[in-house]
């Protein structure tokens, strides 16, 4: 180390530390004769400045509100006896009751309630015991790369049946008794579900896989490979697309061959693949934990060659996450938010804040429905680009931790919570 | 003998004052350190159910500024956040880091501040320790909060502002 670095050392040792009387007369004598080193010695004060200035940001004020009611209910809650526990509930139950159609939307909605509330209108239709995922707060099955265990489900609604994923296959329920019809053993973690070309088709995340089902006698007929971590899919223009996490591919599948067709290479890791007439739209990120950023890709499914591109404007801190098409708009989650984009535009239109934890969407009744991992469930009027209505319905007290999927068909919400091993339906208006 | 135990909301309006005086400078230190909104939302919001836990427990911090930074830095380090669903993703199959595509460049120009863009380009612990100390925060202190010795904290401090003096120095973060 030179008498320069040695200086500079120094100097920006003085700003945090106390310096010795050694170490003062050091860089004394050193700034006091050299110019640059005075100059950097500026520069490093300066940025000390700088800094200043862009750290202060205000928190949202739903913040304080969640802070304010988490306090209570977690902080405080947590070793109350349990008639106070109860007491509480009733008591934020009331409140809800009284503000429900006037204020929720307002105040960010953000308290928490573990009961079943949905406003007038909707009901609970039933609740399905569907097989858990897995134990509450145990590994799924499968491989585990990563190590983690945390759950990733899917529901579909599709040849007239709802489709929720389990942790090994897939499991069918008929509308019109709400009872399980069939289960279908398919491999490790199987993750979203879509229909096409008269067949269901399941990504088989931990095997690599897209499976192939005749819903007619509910029978696998092809387990396709498609590389490593598939995960969203959907049939468009004669085929299946699927998102292939961690290979950065969108493949798709020729469902005459049961082969993989065509593979655009993406910039970005994809999550989740939807379509509308003329185009693949794909949610995807990059980097990981906190510095994670994502965008919504668009994809030409006539000219897959000429690969993917960032729609302006869908850029965001932050992973990506679920996204759903309604004809002319597509609507996909960033965190804390729900971007609507004009298809026909292709710009971002409307942000919406939804509940932090929201993992789950689907469109249906003429609204998008929303889906949080504590159990929040809110239906956006696409006309007003606003919560219309909030509801909360039981979730298991882990189920924070967890995704949360939904979908809409046969006049209903179908929810499905990974570790509450049921499947709920909330009829609508 | 639990009901001995049981808050008030007197003891939740203490934190939050401590909330109003200190969320602008936690906030935008977590936002500066993250890079995003939502995963400060989700430190902040764990910070300070901590603090409510502490309270609770009679351990509410004489210091309460140095303290939820403290704790906030911990979260940060220790990758908290209530996960989304990529991020679940990431846990479970263990993404790694893309490499940045030709896309992603274009996306960048889109950012105003040179040095808030200076600084997003070091890594997660320069940020951290670049942010503390421009909150005021003492070596000492700073090298408590990241959980490293003194020694190791004047190394950190002195190789990020180097590296944020030459990132704001090249043409290609100032534009």
């Amino acid at each position: 180390m030179n008498a320069h670095d040695r200086a500079a050392q120094l100097a920006s040792f003085a700003i945090d530390f106390p310096l010795s009387a050694g170490e003062r007369l050091e860089l004394d004598r050193h700034l006091g004769s050299c110019t640059a080193c005075r100059a950097l010695d500026a520069g490093f004060r300066s940025d000390v400045a700088s800094l200043r200035a862009i750290a202060g940001r205000a928190a949202p004020a739903h913040l304080r509100v969640a802070i304010a009611d988490r306090g209570m209910s977690d902080g405080f809650g947590r070793s109350w006896a349990p008639v106070l526990q109860l007491a509480w509930t009733i008591l934020v139950v009331g409140l809800l009751v009284a503000a429900l159609g006037v204020s929720l939307a307002l105040v960010g909605g953000r308290l928490s309630r573990p009961n079943n509330v949905l406003p007038a209108g909707l009901r609970l239709g039933a609740t399905i015991v569907a097989g858990a995922g897995v134990t509450p707060g145990a590994q799924p099955p499968g491989p585990h790369p990563g190590g983690g265990g945390q759950g990733i489900t899917g529901a579909a609604f599709g040849e007239g049946s709802v489709w929720v994923t389990s942790a090994t296959g897939v499991i069918r329920i008929d509308p019109s008794t709400n009872a399980i019809i069939a289960t279908v053993d398919l491999g490790p973690h199987p993750t979203r579900i879509a229909f096409g070309a008269g067949a269901v088709w399941v990504t088989i995340t931990g095997g690599g896989q897209v499976a192939r089902i005749d819903p007619g006698s509910n029978v696998v007929t092809a387990r396709i490979p498609v590389g490593t971590q598939p995960v969203g899919i959907t049939f468009a223009e004669g085929s299946a697309w699927v998102a292939v996490r961690q290979d950065q591919q969108l493949v798709r599948i020729d469902p005459a061959t049961n082969r993989v067709s065509a593979t655009v290479a993406l910039a970005l890791a994809p999550l989740n693949v939807e379509a509308t007439p003329g185009v693949i739209w794909v949610t995807s990120d990059r980097g990981s934990g906190f510095s994670a950023e994502s965008a919504l890709l668009r994809i030409d499914p006539s000219h897959p060659e000429n690969g993917a591109t960032i729609v302006p404007g869908s850029s965001s801190a932050g992973p990506s996450g679920e996204l759903v098409a309604d004809g002319d708009s597509v609507w996909f989650l960033v965190p804390s938010n729900l971007n609507r984009l004009d298809v026909a535009t292709n710009r971002v239109t409307a942000r919406i804040a939804v509940h932090n934890g929201t993992s789950g969407l689907a469109a249906g009744g003429g609204s998008i429905w929303a889906f949080s991992s504590q159990g929040f469930v809110e239906r956006i009027d696409p006309t007003t680009n606003a919560v219309a209505d909030e509801m909360t319905i039981a979730l298991p007290q882990d189920g924070a931790a967890w995704e949360v999927s939904g979908a809409y068909g046969a006049g209903a919400v179908w929810v499905r919570s990974y570790d509450a091993g049921s499947v709920i339906r909330i009829d609508g208006p | 003998m639990e009901l001995e135990l049981v808050g008030t909301r007197t003891d939740l309006s203490e934190v939050l004052e401590a909330y109003d005086a200190n969320q602008r400078d936690l906030f935008g230190f977590v936002v500066a350190t993250t890079k995003s909104h939502a995963a400060a939302e989700d430190v902040v919001q764990e910070t300070f159910l901590r603090l409510t836990r502490e309270h609770r427990r009679g351990r509410y911090p004489e210091n309460v500024r140095p303290w939820l930074f403290h704790v906030a830095a911990n979260l940060v380090r220790s990758g908290f956040r209530q996960q989304s669903v990529a991020e679940r993703f990431r846990g479970r199959f263990g993404f790694e880091e893309a490499v940045e595509g030709p896309e992603w460049g274009a996306l960048r120009g889109e950012e105003r501040d040179r040095v808030r863009l200076a600084l997003r380009t070091l890594p997660a612990d320069a940020r951290a320790a670049l942010m503390l100390s421009a909150e005021g925060f003492s070596g000492d202190e700073i090298a408590r909060m990241l959980g490293r010795s003194e020694g190791s904290t004047r190394t950190l401090l002195w190789r990020s502002r180097t590296a944020l003096r030459s990132t704001l120095a090249d043409e290609r973060v100032v534009r």
